[in-house]
């Protein structure tokens, strides 16, 4: 039986094949697909033809059968019906797992690079596809009724999967207009989907076994009205189980949280609403984001930037601005810092050699833009600005790369010429109006003189160190500093730059990360994986003065997060949250937390 | 007293709204050829269906005996199922590996000489029946079970087909039940009669105690009332007066001509008079 199964689906792929392999000809003659070679054509159709398939071998289960008038006499064969599903789905089965593989291995073949939320649908609807198709093919004798049902069905599920986030977001108090086209890849949610979509699907499938236990040669009404009465049932409880898993996955979003300095909690989710904890009381903010996650915090306010817009939530009265707003562009890179009154974004279309700056002062509320145009940023990648200056009333910013060994350091002035500044081995960072670059011979401090940067100081030593203030990154106040901590490369060593003497001083050799607070403050935090423990150091001048360890905390558990924030340090394990301030490590207590 | 085989136990089986089988209980037993027959519609099809377990009933059971597994039931519908892509050969090694048949026998195939490369689409109705008939009784079958097929046959393939029922019969001992309506040519074969009536049966005799329980009184008058007379047939010049059940002490006291019946007049008899009660309100 499974031979004649497996025989008949191979001479249903040969077809597929043969169709596949030749429809992309006559759409590449007739010049359908432009700029699009024949395996280009092939890729797209070949998504087409997947469904199609799904579709074919799920709802033709019986059709070879019923067309060469056999049905009675497979069903008079001595196996019982659920043996003779089990020997149909099998090969078919098979071969849409295989096909699927193909498809995986074509879309590695292509370069493409689809969103996970993409290949969940995709993969979803074909899928599905195919075992509505196995669930409704003892349903009627046409096969043409059958592909239109199962299209149908695969719609209305579609439907409901969709409805059932919809209502789940919506009980939330979610935004609808970004849902589903930006869902966050990391986000739980996606953990959710596909069991969502199988207790939707699971329906069709249960209820064609339990009806296909009694299927016989009676008309296809008496076996379509047991397959209601079992698939009526099933789906409203697919759809309430769908539901509560669309509710749990909305509601098991990740939640991020920020302390600022003067102790108020800002807890952020994944459209959730803004909840701003007190140590006596909690404020709500209904105003949702995909994420609020502050870059910057100056007095009582914490900035983002929002899609395209720079938001400044207000931690005193509760209020949100929207800054700026920018209008929507394809490919362009922003990002966004502050100094002064001015918050500057930086806007760059892909390979275009021209580079934007949008300045908003803060006061005024007004956008002065200026356009850079030069060779070299047509191939630059992802750029940053790293410090900003005044020089002769003229104002400049420093832009690297984010691979900043393949992109030379640029100066822009505000005239809108610009300077190549050199290359640097690692992330440069200019601080007390000094920059600090690396070569391979050595660590560099250089200084404007005369309106060029011109190397003072060489260190040999530091060409195997990386200092940073990279916690500053999106403050570009050029606040002056005694030193600067970094790391030893490719070590454990952590040391300090002073950067008065310029001496290069070793502290400790420890695993952890140097989480520079603005202004001035450095803390160290270590982490023991081995032990489960993390330990707060204070940085001060070339010592660690050890603060608190927190045992039992394994920050390898997706779960768990740690925070280090202006105000303070954030433990987050599971859904408990501890939040300890700055420097004391004192724990905090916050209500409803 | 011979083996029973199959009990079907208050056996319901509906279409819609429709009841096309009505508790029906009966017993098969070992050996025995059994004749269903009775008015178009009347459930007769559906009843042999159930029990090939091509249908399977809303209500009630067909119990088999522990020996008899449904590879030892044959089943040749009225349709003439089978897969009519696959080729005589192809045909034959499906079935064989199916019902797990080491030895299959050619005799039949061979006197029809049928081309085993030739796709069963091709053959003919009555061919397509002796084919099947080959891949069941190759089965050998404790059961087998022949819907209203005789009639679509050419009489040559028919004594064919007759010919190797009465040989499974006789050597396997294998229970026969067929549908018929006409019972001309397998007159020999039924030892026992089924007559189906709105999804029920409404009579169950041996056919040799048949003959003896319905006489015929041919008369230009009418008979008393007394008489037990299922069903009378009207002419011009006479009438013919079909009585059941028959008892002896009819013929002294009320004296006719009580005539003998063949199978098929009784049967048409039987038949008739569920007509004419369906005609009358």
């Amino acid at each position: 039986m499974l031979k004649k199964e497996f025989r008949e689906v191979l001479q249903q792929l040969l077809y597929f094949i043969l169709v596949m392999a030749l429809l992309p000809l006559p759409l590449l003659i007739f010049k359908i697909f432009l700029d699009q070679s024949y395996f280009g054509v092939f890729y797209i159709l070949y998504h087409f033809g997947l469904l199609f398939l799904a579709l074919f071998m799920g709802a033709s289960l019986f059709s070879g059968d019923r067309a060469q008038g056999g049905m009675e006499y497979l069903i008079s064969l001595p196996y019982s019906r659920l043996q003779l599903a089990g020997f149909k789905i099998l090969p078919r089965l098979i071969a849409i797992v295989i096909f699927y593989l193909v498809y995986l291995v074509l879309y590695q073949a292509s370069g493409e690079s689809y969103s996970i939320f993409f290949f969940l649908f995709f993969t979803t609807s074909y899928l599905s596809l195919f075992l509505i198709g196995v669930s409704l093919s003892a349903s009627s004798d046409s096969f043409l009724v059958l592909s239109i049902a199962s299209l149908f069905s695969l719609f209305v599920y579609l439907a409901f999967f969709y409805l059932d986030y919809i209502a789940a977001f919506l009980i939330r108090g979610v935004h609808m207009e970004r849902l589903a086209f930006e869902v966050d890849p990391e986000s739980i949610i996606l953990g959710f989907i596909p069991l969502a979509a199988l207790s939707l699907v699971l329906p069709f499938l249960v209820a064609f076994i339990l009806s296909f236990k009694k299927f016989d040669v009676r008309p296809a009404k008496v076996y379509n009205k047991r397959y209601l009465k079992y698939f009526t049932p099933l789906i409203a409880v697919g759809l309430v189980i769908s539901f509560c898993l669309a509710y749990l996955g909305t509601g098991w979003v990740y939640k991020l949280y920020y302390l600022t300095e003067d102790h108020k909690l800002i807890e952020t989710g994944y459209y959730s609403k803004i909840k701003i904890y007190e140590k006596d009381r909690v404020h709500t903010i209904n105003y949702k984001f995909d994420f609020f996650w502050p870059y910057l915090e100056e007095n009582e306010y914490v900035y983002d930037m929002y899609g395209e817009s720079v938001v400044r939530l207000n931690t005193s009265d509760f209020t949100i601005d929207t800054l700026v707003e920018v209008p929507h562009e394809r490919n362009v890179y922003r990002g966004s810092w502050k100094y002064d009154q001015t918050i500057v974004l930086l806007e760059k279309k892909q390979f275009q050699p021209s580079l934007q700056l949008a300045l908003f002062d803060e006061s005024s509320k007004k956008i002065r833009k200026i356009s850079f145009s030069h060779e070299l940023l047509k191939d630059y990648s992802l750029p940053n600005i790293f410090g900003t200056d005044k020089i002769d009333c003229q104002r400049f910013w420093l832009i690297c790369s984010s691979v900043p060994m393949d992109n030379p350091l640029l100066r822009m002035w505000e005239d809108g010429s610009i300077e190549n500044i050199g290359m640097t081995q690692r992330a440069p960072c200019y601080v007390n109006r000094m920059l600090i670059t690396y070569t391979e011979e050595a660590l560099v401090i250089s200084k404007d003189i005369e309106g060029t940067f011109q190397g003072i100081m060489e260190i040999p030593e530091g060409k195997d160190w990386h200092f940073r203030v990279e916690n500053i990154r999106s403050n570009l106040n050029n606040m002056p500093l005694k030193g600067i901590y970094g790391r030893k490369w490719k070590s454990r060593i952590i040391g300090r730059l002073n950067l008065d003497t310029f001496e290069i001083k070793e502290i400790a050799e420890k695993l952890g990360y140097i989480h520079y607070i603005y202004p001035s403050d450095s803390y160290f935090v270590e982490i023991n994986r081995p032990a489960n423990l993390i330990k707060i150091y204070q940085l001060k001048e070339e010592k660690l003065e050890f603060l608190k360890s927190f045992p039992d905390f394994d920050i390898r558990e997706p779960e768990n997060r740690l925070e280090v924030c202006k105000g303070g340090i954030i433990f987050k394990k599971g859904k408990k949250i501890k939040v300890y301030d700055f420097p004391d490590l004192k724990e905090l207590e916050f209500k409803k937390l | 007293m011979n083996k029973q085989i199959a009990e079907v136990e208050k056996l319901t089986v509906r279409i819609g709204k429709k009841t096309v089988l009505n508790d029906i209980q009966v017993q098969l037993q070992k050996g025995e050829s059994v004749v269903i027959t009775g008015r178009n519609g009347s459930g007769k099809s559906t009843f042999l269906r159930c029990l090939a377990e091509v249908i399977l009933p809303d209500q009630g059971s067909v119990e088999y005996s522990p020996e008899i597994s449904r590879e030892k039931i044959g089943f040749i519908s009225d349709q003439i199922s089978l897969f009519e892509n696959f080729t005589v050969k192809q045909g034959i090694d499906f079935h064989s590996s199916v019902f797990r048949i080491t030895d299959f026998d050619p005799t039949l195939i061979n006197e029809l000489k049928l081309n085993l490369n030739q796709k069963i689409k091709t053959l003919s109705a009555g061919e397509r029946t002796l084919y099947h008939l080959s891949l069941i009784l190759s089965q050998k079958p404790q059961i087998l079970l022949v819907d209203e097929i005789i009639h679509v046959i050419d009489p040559f393939l028919r004594e064919k087909f007759l010919e190797a029922i009465i040989d499974l019969i006789s050597q396997l001992q294998t229970t026969v039940i067929m549908v018929n309506h006409t019972f001309s040519e397998i007159e020999k074969i039924p030892e026992r009669v089924l007559l189906m009536e709105n999804g029920q049966f409404i009579m169950d005799e041996k056919s040799e105690a048949l003959g003896t329980k319905i006489k015929k009184i041919v008369s230009e008058k009418k008979i008393p009332e007394e008489i037990p007379c299922i069903f009378r047939k009207e002419s011009s010049f006479y009438q013919e007066y079909f009585i059941y059940p028959f008892k002896e002490e009819l013929r002294k006291k009320f004296p006719h001509d009580y005539k003998d019946l063949s199978l098929t007049e009784i049967i048409k008899a039987f038949i008739g008079d569920q007509y004419a009660k369906k005609r009358i309100p």
